[in-house]
């Protein structure tokens, strides 16, 4: 049974402040040559990884809240559609977690172990949360296969170098100070 | 002559990236107690930490408004 603290709240609710008005502004669309669609510069995810691999579960919900909540905007968007991405992006900064945990890795990435650890745990998150994103469009009708490889391959591009390139100066300088706190869930 | 809303909106944005840049200078000075502030009033942490990614997410937004402009999906 998961207890529920305060701090759990308080957590999940600054993860959720702080990426929905990224969630609903910062985007950039990148262009891969080769490729008929460009790949979306994700940058919340950047912060909701951070802030799942320092407080687990919390940071991720408040990234999937932030998300869906930001997709509301966009009105011709179905409830599938939201629902789709946002359990997308619950289920990815998780992923990653699980990397962390099954290897030990520390978040601070004091070794090029860890460095390398995070790299493929991002490039794994990124993957499945593309797979499972474009797998429910396909399966509700809203892309066709021969778009559907399309949209996983710019997913995972897009995902992957948001969070890495936003999420890695996060980790680097500010875990050594998260981990004072009682809430860094890898001194629990 | 540049517009008057791109002139308002890129001070905007020079005003915050000098705040921004100014509180980082402050917190060199500060680092060496951090501790002792830390140890009196925990919640010290959180607010050093939540106001250090509230900075990196406006520095962000002002990166994907000029990205958009750049894109054609915002024009001023």
């Amino acid at each position: 049974m998961m207890n529920v603290s305060v701090k759990n709240i308080v957590v999940t609710g600054v993860t959720a402040g702080l990426c929905l008005p990224l969630a609903l502004f910062a985007i950039i669309l990148v262009p891969i040559p080769g490729l008929p669609a460009a790949s979306g510069f994700w940058i919340p995810a950047g912060f909701y990884f951070v802030m799942t691999l320092w407080f687990g579960f919390w940071g991720a919900l408040g990234g999937h809240i932030a998300t869906t909540l930001a997709m509301g905007y966009f009105f011709g968007y179905t409830l599938q559609i939201w629902a789709d991405g946002g359990l997308g992006d619950l289920i990815a900064p998780l992923v990653c977690f699980l990397i962390f945990k099954m290897t030990g890795a520390d978040p601070e990435l004091k070794t090029k172990r860890d460095y390398t650890i995070w790299v493929v745990a991002v490039l794994a998150s990124s993957l499945v949360c593309g797979l499972w994103v474009h797998t429910v469009n396909l399966l509700f009708g809203v892309i066709t296969w021969p778009f559907w490889w399309v949209g996983v391959l710019t997913y995972f591009i897009g995902d992957s170098l948001a969070v890495l390139i936003v999420g890695t100066p996060l980790l680097k300088t500010l875990t050594g100070y998260v981990k004072a706190s009682s809430m860094y869930v890898w001194s629990q | 002559m540049i517009p008057y809303t791109l002139f308002y909106i890129s001070t905007i944005f020079a005003v915050v990236i000098a705040i921004i840049a100014l509180d980082f200078m402050q917190n060199r000075f500060t680092k060496p107690y951090f501790e002792d502030i830390r140890k009196k009033n925990s919640i010290f942490l959180y607010v050093y930490v939540f106001k250090v990614l509230a900075e990196v997410a406006v520095f962000w937004l002002i990166i994907a408004f000029i990205g958009q402009i750049m894109m054609g999906w915002i024009s001023l």
